[in-house]
């Protein structure tokens, strides 16, 4: 019993820190309806900017003045003004997409203001982590387990008794059904908006600065770690309840300290489950409970009131534009094509055929959230298990190379559909966060054995051959990889133009309506689910191919949220948009390469507003533009027509 | 311009007071996004009178009630309410100078219990002290609330639902109400029900604009009454000048209901 | 046999009982009505009919084959087509892509090889879909986004989306709710008219007592989950039980 105590009693401090996570998600889902990715983004700007008062010298009373009380607050204002205000009424998965921007985009931006250098030692919030209050079965209590624990027992409570007893808990609880319908009741939802905002960054920033100390370096990843846990304890709670995601966040913090310290240190098992540990509670949570299908989640009864989306660019146009902008589409093409193989130094060659395998992977995101409206945000780990399936065959059974890219999509594909069958039959959020959780899952534990991923050594991948004709050369292998973009280009075309396409339009139109016209959505969706892993598994096993060496790096969890960003930045609806995402993301990269090394954390801080962007003009920043293009020349060409 | 005309004078013939109507539009267009919905429509509300809007499936009717209350921004002319423009008010403003609006469909919060549902608009209303003796008196009037009131309101029936909304009305009464499809798949005697709280409500003094696809209902309760097509006004007036349209729109197998 | 029977079905939400004990049976070729008060649980029990609830108990046989326990989208391709009271539509398609996927999908076409080797395009017209639009009157909206249209050509568009897949029973959710009275009417002879070429059976949840009378030979009453008249539909409305329960009459 000493033992349990003394390796639980640990725990607590970690369980309440993903208690007051949990707490926070729940609150800001419960009541705005946006399920904060970036939740941990802003745990992280508080932690940092603590960080660099304390540093400078401050109090530590003045430094928590400035980081929780001041600037987390203004940060949750400044994403309700510029960002969440515009999109009250928008569905669920819009409102995530938004959020994954402010989680890639916020830390970049703190590291362009404060610099990326290495942050070690957070300093303690209130009482000093050195001495010793008490003693619990053998564990000693500092400072800052002790400072943790009291701080967020005060706070949950506090906000529960918010959400529950006061008017403005009441409002902000109204807010997230209809804030138009809070208006009519005579009540500035505006005002309300902000407040759930404000409450909620404030909420963070005080989980960041109290968590901050429990790692030895401050760094953005740990918080987005973090997030899964918090996700899982906030999934105990269906989402809505404030008292069960505390004591699941409080669960999880104890069960994760028993598990280290029972299991064999320094074993697979003990370095692999304690990671694993969020992300089984979160899918045997999804499995089973009911009440996360998202039932309690009501439409607006108001959202007639918004206009329809509007049309495509080539729709405004007739048919004769569309033509024009199909010709031009080849044209850029061919010229693209030409120019790679003539007179394009090696070194953009090489980058440019990186485009072609990333256009790959964007495919299985245009397929799986433009054509089908899911969201999976471990599109990554599928390319990467296509690479490692690849390399492992490919070096242990010597199959050719080409078999093994098709060998390596296969195997992402069954992966694909185990992911996928449990949490599709549960909706669309309920996809997001268990396939978050399986890609950080891949990312930490599945891609580090020697027969996967090798961890941080990684595989190699040999260029192909086929027959005499050997790719090792950067024109031959572009070649390859062009004609295999065509080939996945076209089958995603297919797709949209047949009857698989035309029943995923009418499933993302109404599921209920779907059904009834005898489509077995199910089937329908784990179909579009398997072939866009696949799409991911082909794409990533012609990166490693074109690497030569690929480590689980290549394809770590964050890369899997940049991935949905930049696609959605550019246009997830269309094949285009994908090629478009590849090309921008490899050329962008490598121009940010000719800047001082800060400069780089531009290039998240780009795509990162891109997807924000996402809510407003959710077809993409090239096809809106296109779009105004076009209805300015059809404004030319004839005065516009009075419609009905 | 002739519809103006035509209301003008009905205004007159009612003599209904020597103040401002409360609801005027003057030459309101309002589209969402690339469909225009309404093109040029003048009405008005007399103080104290119930008003109701008619007219076929996509004519506008509830665009009207959505411009009145804010909802759905105009893109031309211009709203007064009692007299004071109020053209680009926000919702919520214009609710606090009078104006209510039972939407179509569900108007209530499906997922706040339904004393919580009352208790958002009265403690904004009537304060602390009011709030609990409005709601005293709400759920005497409607038991069957009582009996839910810590029940979700989005598990009430369709009838219950719009009790809750009309409940809400009732207990801070506004100058002008704006009801939509109140009736709409309602059995006959949930719409009794529903068009006696109305009728309740017109008693303590607010105005009323009615949309209605159920003519004769509208009618029973109507004074005036605007016809709508297509976006336009095509013909206003107290009810018993009806013109051949509205006769025409009366006119079918419907009349016995 | 009967083309659709269902027998003994209860259904209870947490404490409340929604349906008590229902039975009705629909034959072929016959329409059929299903009126009651609010909450009297008519929508659930045509959610059971649908497969979009499961009944706690009872049977549900279609052609005499039970069938309770079927998804909505194997009821589907049984021959139960559907409409719903709030549409549901498919943003972003025009009325002729509604009727085409679902007359692809009627035909079994929705095979993600046959997409692949390119025998899935949906752009090409049917012959059975064009037909549906002119009987309608939907021909000129045909190529129209969906968004643009009103109410009345909505619920034309289900009822074509439905009727392309030439379903044995069609169910319909308080089809004149949203119409005028005028609109109603019209909506009632395009269903007799339906009715007359095809022979579709029909059960419809419905609230204008007129329209009622117009389309169906016989009529359920439900109140609080119990069948409490069936019949004719004079005679139904005559009696002095449904006059108190659902119109609110005083005897």
């Amino acid at each position: 019993m000493t033992q349990f105590l003394s390796y639980a009693i640990p725990g607590l401090p970690y369980g309440c820190v993903f208690a007051l996570m949990a707490v926070g998600l729940v609150l800001t889902y419960q009541t705005s309806g946006v399920f904060n990715l970036a939740y941990g983004a802003q745990a992280y700007a508080s932690a940092l900017i603590f960080y660099v008062c304390v540093n400078a010298g401050w109090p530590s009373w003045a430094a928590f003045l400035a980081a929780v009380v001041v600037v987390a607050p203004l940060l949750g204002l400044a994403m309700d003004r510029f960002l969440y205000r515009f999109i009250r009424s928008a569905p669920v998965l819009v409102k995530l997409v938004s959020a994954l921007g402010m989680l890639i985009a916020i830390p970049s931006v703190l590291q362009l203001i404060f610099g990326g250098q290495e942050r070690l030692a957070p300093p303690s919030l209130w009482l000093p982590p050195d001495s010793v209050y008490f003693h619990v079965a053998g564990d000693a209590i500092n400072g800052t387990e002790l400072s943790t624990v009291i701080v967020t027992l005060a706070v949950v409570l506090l906000a529960s008794l918010m959400s529950h007893f006061t008017q403005i808990g009441l409002r902000m609880r109204a807010m997230a059904e209809s804030p138009r319908m809070v208006q009519l009741a005579g009540i500035n939802s505006e005002r309300v908006g902000v407040a759930i905002w404000v409450l909620s960054s404030f909420l963070a920033g005080l989980a960041g600065v109290l968590l901050a100390p429990l790692f030895a370096e401050l760094q953005a990843l740990n918080f987005t770690d973090l997030l899964v846990a918090a996700i899982a304890a906030a999934a105990l709670g269906s989402l809505t309840s404030l008292p069960l995601a505390f004591w699941g966040g409080i669960g999880l913090g104890v069960v994760q300290e028993l598990l280290g310290g029972y299991l064999p240190s320094g074993s697979v098992l003990s370095s692999g489950l304690r990671p694993a540990l969020p992300f089984a509670v979160l899918i045997a949570l999804l499995l089973a409970l009911p009440g996360l299908r998202e039932r309690w989640f009501h439409d607006d009864p108001l959202a007639a009131c918004d206009p329809p989306p509007p049309q495509m660019a080539a729709a405004i146009g007739g048919h004769g534009l569309e033509e024009l902008l199909r010709g031009g589409g080849w044209a850029v093409l061919a010229v693209f094509l030409v120019s790679c193989l003539t007179w394009v130094p090696p070194n953009w060659t090489f980058t440019l055929t990186q485009g072609l395998a990333y256009s790959i992977i964007f495919l299985s995101i245009v397929l799986l959230t433009g054509m089908s409206g899911q969201i999976s945000l471990c599109q990554a780990a599928f390319a990467g298990i296509g690479a490692f399936t690849c390399a492992q065959l490919v070096s242990h059974f010597g199959i050719s190379v080409f078999l093994g890219i098709l060998a390596g999509g296969a195997v992402a594909a069954v992966v694909g559909v185990v992911v996928a069958m449990p949490a599709l039959r549960l909706g669309g959020l309920a996809l997001a966060l268990a396939t978050l959780a399986f890609g950080l899952l891949a990312d930490n534990v599945g891609f580090q054995f020697p027969w996967s991923g090798n961890g941080d050594s990684g595989v190699n991948i040999p260029r192909p051959e086929l027959g005499s004709i050997n790719f090792t050369s950067g024109k031959a292998f572009f070649v390859l990889a062009f004609v295999l973009l065509i080939i996945c280009a076209a089958i995603v075309l297919a797709i949209r133009q047949g009857t698989t396409g035309r029943e995923l339009a009418a499933m993302r139109g109404s599921e209920l309506a779907a059904a009834s016209i005898g489509t077995n959505l199910a089937k329908l969706k784990i179909t579009v689910f398997a072939v866009a892993a696949a799409l991911a598994g082909v794409g990533g096993a012609l990166y490693g191919s074109l690497q030569g060496t690929v480590s689980p790096n290549d394809f770590n969890s964050i890369l899997s949220l940049v991935f949905m960003v930049v696609v959605v930045t550019t246009g997830v609806y269309t094949v285009q948009g994908a090629i478009q995402a590849g090309m921008a993301y490899v050329i962008l990269y490598q121009v940010l390469d000719y800047l001082p090394s800060q400069w780089r954390n531009l290039f998240p801080i780009l795509f990162g507003l891109g997807a924000v962007t996402y809510a407003l003009h959710p077809e993409g920043v090239v096809e809106w533009q296109k779009r105004r293009v076009v209805e300015i020349v059809v404004s030319w060409r004839k005065h516009p027509e009075p419609v009905a | 311009m002739k519809p103006v005309d035509g209301l003008l004078e009905a205004t007159a013939v009612l003599e209904v007071a020597p103040e401002p109507p409360v609801l005027e539009l003057r030459d309101v267009s309002a589209s969402y996004g690339r469909f225009r919905a309404l093109f040029g429509v003048s009405l008005s509300v007399p103080a104290g009178s119930v008003t109701a809007l008619v007219g076929p499936n996509g004519a506008g009717k509830s665009t009207i009630a959505r411009v009145v209350t804010g909802l759905v921004p105009v893109t031309k002319g211009r709203i007064f309410f009692s007299g004071q423009d109020v053209t680009g008010l926000p919702t919520w403003k214009l609710v606090r100078l009078g104006v209510a609006h039972a939407p179509e469909g569900r108007s209530v919060f499906a997922t706040l219990d339904v004393e919580d549902n009352l208790r958002l608009t009265f403690i904004r209303a009537l304060g602390r002290k009011g709030t609990a003796e409005a709601l005293g008196r709400a759920f005497e009037r409607f038991p069957r609330l009582a009996d839910r009131r810590r029940q979700l309101a989005g598990t009430l029936s369709g009838g219950e639902q719009r009790m809750l909304a009309l409940a809400r009305v009732l207990a801070v009464p506004p100058k002008l109400l704006v009801v939509d499809e109140l009736s709409l798949g309602l059995a006959p005697r949930v719409v009794e029900d529903v068009y006696r709280a109305l009728r309740e409500i017109r008693d303590a003094g607010t105005s009323l604009l009615v949309i209605e696809q159920q003519l004769p209902r509208a009618l029973e309760l109507a004074e005036q009454v605007v016809v709508l097509r297509k976006g336009k006004v095509v013909e206003a007036g107290p009810v018993d000048k009806l013109g051949e349209l509205v006769r025409e729109l009366l006119a079918g197998p419907g009349e016995s209901s | 046999m009967a083309l659709i029977e269902g027998v003994g079905i209860s259904k209870r939400y947490g404490g409340i009982v929604a349906l008590d004990d229902v039975s009705l049976s629909v034959e072929r070729g016959q329409a059929v009505g299903l009126v009651g008060p609010n909450g009297a649980g008519k929508t659930t029990l045509f959610d059971c009919l649908n497969g979009v609830r499961h009944p706690d108990s009872g049977e549900i046989c279609f052609e005499g084959r039970r069938m309770d326990r079927l998804p909505v989208y194997e009821r589907a391709r049984l021959g139960i087509g559907r409409t719903f009271q709030r549409l549901e539509l498919f943003a972003g398609m025009s009325p002729r892509e509604h009727l085409m996927v679902a007359e692809r999908v009627h035909r079994g076409d929705g095979r993600l090889w046959k997409d692949l080797i390119g025998r899935g395009r949906a752009r090409t017209p049917v012959a059975r879909v064009e037909e549906l639009l002119v009987e309608l009157g939907l021909e000129e909206v045909a190529d129209d986004p969906i968004e643009s249209l009103s109410q009345g050509h909505g619920r034309l568009v289900e009822l074509g989306r439905a009727l392309v897949q030439d379903p044995l029973l069609l169910l319909l959710d308080e089809p004149s709710s949203g119409f005028d009275t005028r609109e109603a009417s019209a909506f009632a002879a395009v269903l007799v008219e339906v009715r007359s070429r095809r022979e579709t059976a029909m059960l419809l949840v419905e609230h204008d007592l007129d329209f009622v009378r117009r389309v169906v030979e016989r009529t359920y009453v439900l109140d609080f989950g119990k069948v409490i008249a069936s019949g004719p539909v004079e005679e139904v409305l005559a009696d002095p039980v449904v006059r108190r329960a659902y119109l609110g009459e005083a005897t």
